[in-house]
């Protein structure tokens, strides 16, 4: 160890302290805050404690929105790994032309406003696809800005991947369609398991797009809680209702990062 | 790389189109043509597109979005701006703090960091509920004598929103930035007889400022899509922004051509900070 030692640019260790609990102060209360009123009620004397009964005036079909937001999700994630799994390969492995533009426009997605996809999904859906309102042009839709979080954390783990595993493979008389299947895929599980959990999340969580390409077919959990708040505002049941979602995302963040840690997530800062 | 020697063979070069096609045919029906059709549609008359019998009026559309929603193009600008630079203040030690020093409850604090990604709805909704009187804002107001209202529905409330939201964004773009500059710089000048404060001028803001922009561009970026936080925190006036205006004009108004005109602006501000930040990324590397 240096005898100068880099303590001397230390800030004092209260201000370390004082700063980092307010930047954990100023990202996790807004959370916190909805668990919180989902379980107390206001009233002009005092705050009241009132447990779980906001819980139990949530409305059956808020119940049956979760069991569509979480099939949707799914199909969603399913979908994204079926479509960004070649591409991701092929642009760690190979080099060929165009490739920059393609990493380009693979990548762009994630970055158009969910408002912009929406209205030209909804208007292209409308005069063309005839896709409006049905199930598979929600997923279709929802794909279509989510998948670059599949693509990025699949690249991330084909990269750190030891080619000599493949080689192996290979020379051993393996055909590329076997080596991929039985030595690449099980190799990068943890990547697929990430963008997996990451687009699930990404898209139970999003009600803009939704509300453009849904319609009133297929009620979605986000959309629902997303009208509730605009109609019924500071209502009870409204944060019970917006909490149950978030419970839902934080479990499945938590799983992600307690099995994979925030490895992954490096992908996103190219 | 390759164990056998494939890759001047034309059938090796055919194979990889091959295998890209599905997600090429994909990208261009579900990304590339409604981009395209959003410019189509920003040239007709009201809903016509949508309707089945475009009426084209030139470049009318436009005339209408600058003269009638300046406020919103500005806002839209000065708001994720302003949210860019807050998040820049905050998350700059914070990036540092993580990636040098060893602290506390560290990989809570990294695990916290992932959840304002998905939460822009609770991320609005709760902050209504704090901003609101009867919140956990209520002390700040008796402390410094105000009331809700001088924050709520103003342009703080907002750019605070933001910079929760994009707050992630910034700490990954400059620790993963930080992370590739060897700690031994930093003694050295230390050695060589720099104060703290000048090391950190001349030795990490050079190395660093790349991520710095980087972080900012995409927070910037990010922003320019948030639709539920100006609206919810906004009200009408610091609410008044391109997003919200477009959702305003297609879903309640039908008026698709005007939104559309305003959707590319939008889609043009995004394009070009994401190619900024391409760039960028690309030449300090």
């Amino acid at each position: 160890m240096p005898k100068f030692k880099l303590e001397k640019i230390d800030m004092p260790i209260l201000a370390k302290i004082i700063y980092i609990i307010l930047i954990m102060f100023i990202i996790i209360s807004p959370f916190v805050f909805i668990f919180y009123r989902a379980i107390t009620l206001r009233r002009p004397t005092g705050i009241e404690f009132v447990g779980l009964k906001f819980f139990s005036e949530i409305t059956e079909d808020y119940w049956r929105a979760l069991g569509n937001s979480l099939m949707v999700g799914f199909l969603v994630s399913l979908f994204d790994f079926i479509i960004a799994f070649p591409p991701a390969y092929i642009l760690s492995k190979y080099d060929f032309k165009f490739k920059k533009l393609l990493t380009a426009i693979l990548v762009a997605p994630m970055f158009t406003p969910d408002v912009v996809a929406g209205v030209g999904l909804s208007a292209v859906y409308f005069r063309y696809y005839n896709l409006y309102g049905t199930l598979h042009g929600t997923v279709l839709g929802l794909a279509s800005t989510s998948y670059p979080m599949m693509l990025l954390p699949l690249l991330v783990s084909i990269k750190n991947l030891d080619p000599t595993y493949e080689e192996a493979a290979k020379t051993l008389g393996a055909t590329s369609f076997q080596t991929i299947i039985r030595v690449i895929l099980p190799l990068i599980g943890p990547g697929i398991f990430s963008g997996f959990l990451l687009t699930f999340v990404w898209s139970i969580n999003n009600y803009l797009l939704p509300l453009f390409i849904t319609g009133p077919g297929i009620d979605l959990l986000a959309v629902k809680l997303y009208s509730d708040i605009r109609w019924w505002g500071l209502l009870g049941r409204v944060a019970a209702e917006a909490s149950i979602l978030q419970l839902a995302t934080f479990s499945v963040m938590l799983l992600y990062l307690k099995t994979l840690g925030t490895k992954y997530l490096s992908g996103f800062s190219f | 790389m390759l164990p056998f020697k494939v890759t001047n063979s034309r059938i090796y070069k055919i194979g990889i189109y091959l295998a890209l096609a599905p997600t090429i045919v994909y990208i261009t029906l579900f990304w590339i043509v409604p981009i395209i059709h959003i410019f189509i549609i920003s040239l007709t008359l009201k809903d016509t597109f949508i309707l089945g019998s475009p009426v084209f009026v030139g470049f009318k559309n436009y005339e209408e979005v600058f003269s009638m929603y300046t406020q919103s193009i500005r806002n839209s600008i000065i708001l994720p701006l302003s949210a860019a630079f807050l998040d820049l203040l905050l998350g700059y030690p914070l990036a540092y703090l993580l990636v040098r020093k060893k602290i506390l409850f560290q990989n809570v604090i990294r695990a916290s960091l992932v959840f304002p990604y998905f939460g822009d709805l609770y991320i609005s909704y709760g902050l209504w509920n704090m901003f609101l009187p009867g919140g956990l804002f209520d002390i700040f107001y008796y402390i410094f004598g105000i009331t809700y209202r001088q924050i709520l529905y103003t342009h703080y409330a907002v750019i605070l929103g933001f910079s929760i939201f994009t707050l992630p964004f910034m700490v990954l773009y400059i620790s993963s930035n930080l992370q590739e500059i060897s700690p031994t710089l930093e003694e050295a000048a230390l050695t060589l007889g720099a104060t703290p404060v000048k090391m950190f001028f001349k030795v990490i803001l050079p190395l660093t400022l790349p991520g710095a922009i980087a972080g900012f561009l995409a927070c910037f970026g990010w922003n320019l899509g948030g639709y539920l936080i100006p609206l919810l925190l906004g009200g009408l006036e610091a609410g008044n922004v391109i997003t919200v205006k477009i959702v305003h004009l297609t879903l309640q108004i039908h008026n698709y051509s005007v939104a559309a005109a305003l959707a590319v602006i939008l889609t043009s501000m995004t394009i070009f900070t994401t190619y900024l930040t391409f760039k960028i990324t690309k030449v300090f590397k």
